[in-house]
């Protein structure tokens, strides 16, 4: 038999075609079909999938001493005051002007365009506690007389991770709101007003309280990836407006999802109470709790795919039964043991080098759990506040985090993998994230590149 | 672009193995493994390198074909070699 010539014959070609059509039909009778929401909801798309390396535990890896833990008052907070935000100085407006003129790498006259094309009045971020104002419009059950809509807690947290994926979150966890978890509720918010608990069937908010049904005694958490391709455009050892940026497109979204979770919501009978990513509580504590993510050393909550690329877990209570997630476990938070690459670039030293701490640096920070809290103080000035170094916010330590990978190059799960089952590593892969060049970009190549969407692979995860 | 690396690598090696039979070329175990071992190296960095250019990431992808080709490249020669002269001085 010749060894250059095919022993293939006509009819077992023709049955190897067979073979494959058939297969091939057998696939696409196998793929799915969606005919109405429920099948969508119950569909593999809407299951939360974790990375196998992911563990999921009791009790999320950040120690936590209920006893200790208080109702932080966030009028406290260097962020929210009046007199400390939105509006400009004079330090401020030198810098802006002279920097546009020399041209400064990240903070030219088109980078300065691109970043107060996402300046909007922040008020906008607080959202509203109860929902839209628009709510009178929509055929919520009460509006229609008829029952409102009835599922399991697993099937309703499907239902919300399909339609919340589709509102342009990344991921969504939730937890129930017990007695300690009541503890991560702002005792007041910025504005005066406090946040009560009572035994009534709608929340409400007057002149001096907004309320907290006894009912809503759920937490959703959806995270934002927000874009890494813009966020990423830090030059090592300064700030930039396109790194602040991807933060404030990050804000525009989360405030259009907010509503719009509310809204589905409240088409289905059910409440949602939000109050923007500043307002009600800290935004780590219920990703944390939920299993979003691990505190890490910048107290970002790190996600086990996004790592710190993520615009604030964002939280909402509601009366809708929600199958609760588990806290994680992905080695991140003893990753941030070893590694510190946001402290080292930090301009202004806010972000430690030492581990984590029971001890608070001021009343910005709340206690109770052992963690690494940043110095807001020294770290105030270099987002674009009064007397500030630089105009925009600095978001070096989000930029640098060694977690922020696509998932293009197959290394990078192999890193997370073992990082999740050894810390043994952590110090040659923070040495090795270094030496591939991993982290700040240049501004300038940003607007060269082809990409995505709002910048964003919406395929990871 | 597995599917098709697969099917590059798959027909490479069985084109390799009827040479080689064709020529009479004998090869012992240890160079089969360090021509396998070359060749994953390879393979491993031609993922990443592509990968790495997807995600914009010029200089890890160049860190690739330095500290994962250019070893796989060498284990590759030092297979073809091993072979090579063996087969001179039989």
């Amino acid at each position: 038999m010749s060894k250059f010539h095919s022993t293939v014959t006509r009819r077992d070609f023709m049955k190897a075609l067979g073979l494959t059509g058939a297969g091939l039909g057998a696939a696409a009778a196998a793929s799915p079909v969606f005919h109405d929401l429920d099948e969508f909801m119950s569909s593999p798309n809407a299951k939360r999938k974790l990375p196998w390396w992911v563990k999921e535990k009791d009790t999320p890896t950040t120690d936590i001493d209920w006893g200790l833990v208080k109702r932080w008052d966030a009028r406290n907070s260097y962020h929210d005051t009046p007199e400390k935000v939105g509006y400009l100085i004079e330090n401020r407006e030198k810098l802006t002007k002279q920097w546009s003129l020399e041209n400064k790498l990240g903070y030219t006259q088109r980078d300065l365009a691109l970043w107060e094309s996402m300046n909007f009045p922040f008020s906008l971020l607080r959202g509203s506690w109860t929902g839209p104002a628009i709510e009178m419009m929509l055929h919520t059950p009460e509006a229609m007389g008829v029952p409102r809509y009835q599922g399991t807690p697993e099937e309703n947290l499907q239902m919300l991770r399909a339609a919340i994926r589709f509102f342009g979150a990344s991921d969504i966890t939730a937890m129930e709101f017990d007695g300690n978890a009541q503890k991560c509720i702002f005792s007041h918010y910025s504005d005066g007003k406090t946040y009560e608990f009572e035994n009534v069937d709608k929340a409400y908010e007057d002149d001096t309280k907004r309320v907290i049904p006894n009912n809503c005694n759920n937490v959703l958490v959806w995270s934002l990836v927000q874009s890494d391709s813009l966020g990423s455009r830090t030059a090592e050892g300064d700030c930039s407006y396109a790194n602040s940026t991807a933060t404030y497109m990050a804000y525009y979204r989360i405030y259009n999802i907010e509503g719009m979770i509310q809204r589905f919501l409240h088409v289905l009978g059910y409440q949602g109470l939000a109050h923007g990513t500043g307002g009600m509580s800290g935004a780590g504590a219920f990703a944390t709790l939920s299993g979003a993510g691990e505190l890490g050393r910048v107290s970002f909550n790190l996600h086990p795919i996004y790592g710190a690329n993520i615009r604030s877990p964002n939280k909402m209570l509601t009366d809708l039964p929600l199958a609760a997630t588990k806290p994680i476990d992905a080695g991140l938070k003893r990753f941030c043991l070893d590694c510190a690459r946001c402290a080292d670039v930090c301009p202004s030293g806010a972000v430690k080098q030492e581990g984590p701490q029971w001890e608070v640096h001021g009343s910005f920070n709340n206690g109770g759990f052992e963690a690494w809290r940043p110095d807001y103080a020294k770290c105030l000035p270099y987002r674009g506040f009064p007397g500030g170094e630089f105009p925009s916010d600095c978001g070096m330590c989000q930029a640098v985090c060694v977690f922020n990978k696509q998932d293009k190059a197959g290394i990078h799960e192999v890193v997370a993998a073992t990082v999740a089952t050894t810390g043994i590593f952590n110090s040659f892969f923070t040495s090795m994230d270094k030496a591939f060049g991993y982290g700040p970009k240049d501004p300038e190549d940003w607007w060269h590149e082809k990409l995505p969407v709002y910048g964003i692979n919406s395929y990871m995860a | 672009m597995w599917l098709i690396i697969g099917l590059i690598a798959g027909a490479a090696v069985l084109g390799l193995v009827l040479w080689m039979r064709g020529k009479d070329v004998s090869v012992k175990w240890y160079e089969w493994l360090i021509g396998a071992i070359g060749l994953l190296l390879l393979l491993f960095t031609i993922q990443n390198f592509a990968g790495s250019l997807a995600e914009l990431e010029s200089t890890a992808a160049n860190m690739f074909l330095l500290v994962s080709g250019l070893p796989a490249i060498i284990l590759l020669a030092v297979a073809w070699q091993l072979i090579a002269r063996r087969q001179r001085a039989g």
